[in-house]
């Protein structure tokens, strides 16, 4: 582990306040709808990083106030000392498990959100970095429940992030994506275009029959 | 034969001539060859049982294939060669002989009555092949009912769960009486069983919520604040996967049959018609949840009500 240096230093000046000194998390606040949550299972700097950058749901993005090096040591550090060490056993392939038991059923195989009952929706997750499912599942979303220090432990909690974050990065095998929606709206596009195939070849043969004499 | 009286064309197919070379017995007019039949018919025999007899013996579909193609090609020409030996392949026209009233006629006539019974009797001979080998090929179909597996016997109304089935996660490790906290929920399974689809659940901690409904007769199953319904929809059979913590309500995303967790999960919208069986729990001496039975009803949809 690589000794306190400067991440500890921009750690202390700009994460401390909301996340405790020691990342343990912190309460709410009257202008905060959720308490910044602890930062145990944010064990890979892969997941820290995104969310310092842009931002999240409730957390304002440091891209001004942070140059680019600095973002990458606070994420280090953040990774290698504040973080659980058990989340830093985490994988993904094993998220992607947990992921479709628990996750899947709202937000979709893809993440892409779907319809709820009564006019709700599960959000698309996409939209978000990873890290911000780690704070979904530790402080529960609206009618999400909680899923940390219950149902999952923290390796299994930053499994589950590291594979949102293939989600949300979808490597592409390359053509329209179609929106990541997943295999139905692939085959029903593909069923769409033969359909369009077979009344062009009609439509040729039609034309072909009509000018023999 | 006397055919003077009767103008008889033979019919200008390719086989109308009169017996085929090698053709024994009788040819009179519309005589056909027998034995392209009863070849047809000896090869469905030969080709049903090799069929019945590789299917038992778990042969590939190549053979499975080949026999039945032939079974099928012996019987279609079986069939097309007697139809033809029916149809006769002649056309007759104008009145039909008379046989002069003296011995001559008389003979004449015998001769023509043998003629008729010795078709007659090839036709017999032939009916009873046909329904032979007929037979014996829909017989040798009634093996393909071993291919409907084992029977289900009481499978679709008991599942993994027994009395005193621990509660696992599906990582297999125990569900204790500190795992949840009120308003959070897993999916268990029940120990030494994660890949048995039908003995999966919702595992719910209620807490002391004062909504929650218990159903007379099921005071004891949710120790301390904990119930555990079937996660297979009663509809279509989709893990029910949706819970909304806020509206304490189960959603199964295939349909959107949604189940009421503060009343013994009564399906309360959506095409499901039963509520989700409900597991009946303990909590033994070392802290971890049990199961005290089976269910008490089948999980998922209604098999045995259906019409």
């Amino acid at each position: 582990m690589a000794p306190p240096g400067p991440g500890a230093d921009i750690f202390a000046a700009n994460c401390s306040g909301c996340h405790g000194a020691a990342g343990q998390g912190g309460v709410a606040v009257p202008s905060l709808p959720f308490p910044p949550p602890p930062l145990a299972p944010a064990g890979f700097a892969s997941l820290v990083e995104p969310m310092v950058r842009q931002g999240g749901i409730q957390m304002p993005s440091f891209a001004r106030q942070l140059t680019d090096a600095q973002i990458q040591q606070v994420a280090q550090y953040v990774a290698q000392q504040i973080a659980d060490p058990a989340a830093r056993t985490a994988n993904t392939a094993y998220g992607g498990q947990i992921f479709r038991l628990y996750c899947a059923g709202c937000h979709s195989t893809t993440g892409r959100g779907g319809a709820m009952v009564r006019g709700r929706n599960a959000p698309d997750i996409s939209q978000y970095p990873a890290a911000e499912a780690l704070a979904a599942m530790i402080l529960g979303r609206g009618n999400m429940p909680v899923f940390a220090g219950h149902a999952l432990d923290v390796r299994q909690q930053t499994s589950v992030a590291l594979y949102v974050d293939v989600l949300v990065q979808a490597p592409s095998p390359g053509g329209a994506g179609l929106g990541y929606l997943g295999p139905v709206p692939e085959g029903a596009v593909g069923a769409g275009a033969l359909l369009i195939l077979i009344f062009i070849a009609v439509w040729l043969a039609w034309k072909s029959r009509k000018a023999v004499p | 034969m006397s055919d003077d009286a009767r103008q008889t064309h033979a019919a200008p197919a390719p086989s109308g001539e009169n017996g085929a070379p090698g053709g024994h017995g009788p040819r009179g007019p519309g005589w056909v060859p027998t034995w392209p039949a009863t070849v047809g018919l000896v090869v469905t025999l030969v080709a049903s049982v090799g069929f019945a007899v590789s299917f038992i013996r778990d042969a590939s579909t190549q053979w499975l294939g080949g026999f039945l193609a032939a079974a099928l090609l012996g019987i279609g020409l079986a069939l097309a060669y007697w139809g033809r030996d029916l149809a006769g392949d002649e056309v007759i026209s104008g009145p039909y002989p008379v046989p002069h009233e003296d011995a001559e006629g008389r003979a004449a006539l015998g001769d023509a009555l043998d003629q008729s019974v010795q078709v007659i009797t090839r036709r017999h001979f032939l009916t009873k092949m046909l329904v032979f080998a007929g037979g014996v090929f829909v017989l040798s179909q009634v093996v393909l009912l071993g291919a409907l597996g084992p029977r289900p016997k009481n499978s679709l109304r008991t599942t993994s769960w027994r009395a005193g089935s621990r509660l696992v996660t599906f990582d297999g490790v125990p569900v204790t009486r500190d795992t949840l906290a009120a308003g959070t929920f897993l999916v268990a399974f029940p120990e030494g069983h994660l890949d048995s689809a039908d003995s999966q659940i919702t595992l719910l901690r209620i807490g002391a919520d004062p909504h929650f409904k218990t159903l007379a007769g099921r005071e004891s199953w949710s120790p301390e604040g904990y119930v555990a319904y079937s996660r297979v929809c009663t509809h279509a059979g989709c893990p029910v996967a949706q819970y909304e913590d806020q509206a304490k309500v189960l959603v199964c995303p295939c349909h959107q049959s949604t189940f009421d967790l503060m009343n013994g999960a009564q399906p309360v919208a959506g095409p499901a018609g039963r509520p989700l069986p409900q597991l009946p729990l303990a909590i033994d001496a070392q802290g971890n949840l049990t199961a005290q039975s089976d269910f008490t009803v089948p999980v998922g949809p209604g098999f045995w009500d259906e019409g």
